[in-house]
């Protein structure tokens, strides 16, 4: 096992080496010089110096990216000019909300997955299983962010059942922060939940011929739970992939949706950090959140073992 | 289309091979590669080409999702975006692993049917994603005609004008005309998706080819590979178009740049599958350069995975444009993507549904077309993964109607049993 991890995270240092050259060259590909990009047209001669000093630009390219590379590892990402703090400090901020409306969706996605992929799954070509196919059609073809909008359209401002943007935290109260929460989860969680929920249709359909559920069948047991407690259990390891999988998607879905909801997360910081031209942020965001990505995957893997005992995590 | 099926028939494999192999004429050579070959067929036959290509890709996969030596299903590794519809579809197909239990249920192989590509039996996915390409195409290429304004034709007097006026779709705040600037938007999306689909399709065609090739630089490729991957596409879009400035000819770039791994990932587990083939080795012994195996025999049996998913890519595309232009990094303001509209949109949102409604359905409807043209040209091109639909994967099934029919009765009676 500790043979294993240490293999795993090993095979991660290249990647990871490689996405925070990428990150750390986005400054690169702004046009013209950096420091005089971002201060603007009508920077002065000595504050576009001072801030190319500031920002290290005028090293070498490799001392450049081993200064910020060490500092990254440090948890040191410069800071961002327009808040005027650390950027690892505003993603801290900004980081709950976002995280919790990804999870929330998550959650939805799996409550609606599971149900969905099985008894799909078990009336195999009856109304399920099309339907199924229908509603992963559907989650592939509505963005996260154009669902959101319809969703509000439809129930904030035609129905007025819910608020049209907003955000509390769990703090004050579950039933409020459902009530904030629940659109925007919704409008993340299908795409997830339709891709869930194919995996369960198709892990289910392979063990289904197994002896252990005819068994159970002779035994008589019954069918509902010879679906959840038998075939499902041993679908978990794939759906478990497709969760550790679309992780990064699901964030990056929640940061688009959570600017259209008015949610204080990393997606506004990323956005209003874009429109500021402060590339410290983005940079940081960017990394941050394929960093998270890269660590659920390694967390999934390590996972199977617990999952399935059958699975034996050889190096 | 067609030509390209053709290729992947059993048949064809084994009287094209010694042709493409640069034998002409040696009977006893042709004897022995068609026996090999007509054993290398009955396995294609009986196990899935394409299940096998996918396969290949999953275990290859070994960066993230180093698969544990027990693991219930080839499923796929990490995926997002366009590669997941992919990497879905394969693990819905039945898993090669033999087993006699699994051959008597709904799950048997059928083998295509004889003339099945024909156009009287095509897809119906291909015929509704066309039509709806075709339609929208049309649309686009009559939009004075249709629209009968501008779309920065300003009508002060109509402002905010509901639908069903003078405005077909109404206005927006400033009073313009909204068919019109949604039609503009589709152009736009349409261009960018198509340009993306190209560029990233070719990119990520010659990384996977080579990298299939040579073996130290897959190492170096596919880590590179790996590493924009793990990005998800839109966030990393943003950054690059942040940083580059937002333009038509930059978004493309930086979408291509984004989109490169997915096409690449799925051209290399093909061109792994192909080069361990006969006539691969029978070309290379017959002293063919790499470049040549490369380009004149690996590259045939990888097109129709490339195909389908530049098609994904490109659907892909217009949802990230749209993202984001939506969130202001992407189209600049005045010139009418259908991003910028669902943004302008928002701001009014109450008292003008009809800003948001009619983009957000043109973004829709042109995504959908695609990803119907998608699935339905996978079904065409990768005949295996056909087989795991016969209940599923299926929106219509016109095709063969007793189908629907047959498995309800299995699964009927496989419930009872």
């Amino acid at each position: 096992m500790a043979v294993y991890m240490l293999k795993r995270i090993g095979a991660l240092i290249p990647t990871l080496l490689i996405m925070s050259v990428i990150v750390f060259l986005i400054v690169y590909l702004i046009p013209g010089d950096p420091a005089r990009v971002m201060l603007g047209e009508g920077a002065d001669e000595a504050s576009v110096r001072q801030l190319r000093e500031q920002m290290g630009l005028n090293a070498p390219l490799l001392n450049q990216y081993a200064d910020w590379a060490f500092s990254a590892l440090r948890g040191d990402m410069g800071d961002s000019y327009v808040l005027r703090k650390p950027v690892t400090e505003a993603i801290l901020e900004y980081m709950r909300p976002t995280l919790s409306l990804a999870v929330v969706a998550e959650v939805f996605a799996l409550a609606i997955a599971i149900p969905f992929g099985l008894h799909a799954a078990r009336y195999r070509g009856g109304w399920a299983d099309r339907l199924l196919s229908a509603y992963s059609l559907l989650g592939m073809t509505i963005p996260g962010f154009l669902l959101s909008l319809f969703l509000v359209l439809l129930f904030s401002v035609k129905l007025q059942w819910l608020p049209v943007s907003g955000y509390a935290p769990l703090s004050s109260g579950l039933g409020n922060f459902l009530k904030y929460l629940i659109l925007p989860a919704v409008s993340v969680g299908v795409l997830m939940s339709a891709l869930i929920a194919r995996m369960v249709r198709a892990s289910v359909l392979e063990v289904r011929n197994q002896d252990y559920v005819r068994t159970a069948r002779a035994k008589g047991v019954r069918e509902g739970r010879i679906l959840y407690r038998h075939m499902l259990r041993n679908a978990l390891i794939p759906i478990l992939t497709v969760v550790g999988g679309t992780f990064g998607t699901l964030v990056a879905g929640a940061a688009i949706v959570e600017t259209i909801f008015n949610i204080p997360g990393m997606g506004q910081l990323l956005v209003s950090s874009v429109s500021h031209r402060d590339y410290a942020v983005v940079q940081g965001v960017v990394l941050v959140i394929a960093g998270m990505y890269v660590l659920v995957n390694l967390s999934v893997d390590l996972l199977y073992a617990v999952v399935d005992p059958r699975v034996k995590l050889r190096g | 289309m067609g030509k390209v099926n053709d290729k992947k028939d059993s048949e064809r494999l084994i009287f094209d091979m010694p042709e493409k192999a640069g034998f002409r004429s040696s009977a006893a050579l042709v004897q022995t590669l068609g026996s090999r070959c007509t054993e290398g067929s009955r396995h294609i036959e009986a196990s899935g080409r394409f299940e096998h290509s996918k396969r290949t890709d999953a275990s290859d996969r070994s960066n993230f999702s180093h698969k544990p030596s027990v693991s219930a299903s080839d499923s796929p590794g990490i995926g997002q975006g366009a590669f997941e519809r992919v990497a879905m579809d394969s693990s819905r197909s039945k898993s090669n692993i033999p087993n006699s239990r699994t051959v008597s249920g709904t799950d048997k192989k059928r083998a295509p049917r004889p003339g099945s590509t024909g156009i009287l039996h095509l897809n119906p996915s291909i015929v509704a994603g066309g039509v709806l390409l075709l339609l929208t195409l049309a649309a686009v290429a009559l939009k004075p005609i249709i629209a009968g304004y501008g779309p920065q034709d300003v009508d002060i007097l109509g402002r905010l004008a509901p639908p069903g006026g003078v405005h077909a779709l109404g206005t927006d705040n400033l009073g313009r005309d909204i068919l019109s600037r949604v039609l503009y938007g589709a152009q736009i999306s349409l261009l960018i998706g198509f340009c993306t689909a190209i560029v990233s399709s070719l990119l990520g065609l010659v990384i996977g080819l080579y990298a299939a090739m040579y073996r130290r630089l897959d190492q170096i490729l596919m880590r590179v590979m790996d590493a924009i991957y793990a990005f998800p596409a839109i966030l990393l879009a943003i950054a690059i178009v942040a940083a580059l400035g937002p333009s038509v000819a930059n978004l493309i770039a930086c979408l291509s740049f984004v989109f490169i791994p997915a096409v690449a990932r799925i051209v290399r587990s093909a061109a792994l599958v192909a080069k361990e083939q006969t006539y691969v080795e029978a070309a290379k012994a017959l002293g063919a350069s790499n470049t040549r195996v490369i380009w004149r025999h690996i590259l045939p049996a990888t097109v129709a995975a490339l195909v389908v998913q530049a098609t994904f890519v490109f659907a892909e595309a217009i949802i990230v444009e749209a993202a984001l232009s939506f969130l202001g990094a992407g189209i600049p303001a005045p010139t009418p993507s259908l991003g910028n509209l669902l943004s302008e949109g928002k701001q009014f949102i109450y008292n003008s549904w009809w800003m948001t409604m009619f983009p957000g359905l043109a973004l829709i409807v042109l995504v959908l077309a695609v990803n119907l043209l998608g699935d339905g040209l996978r079904d065409l091109l990768d005949p295996q993964e056909r087989t795991s639909r016969t209940g599923g994967g299926r929106l219509f099934s016109l095709r063969r109607p007793g189908l629907r029919r047959k498995a309800k009765k299995e699964a009927r009676e496989e419930h009872a049993g």
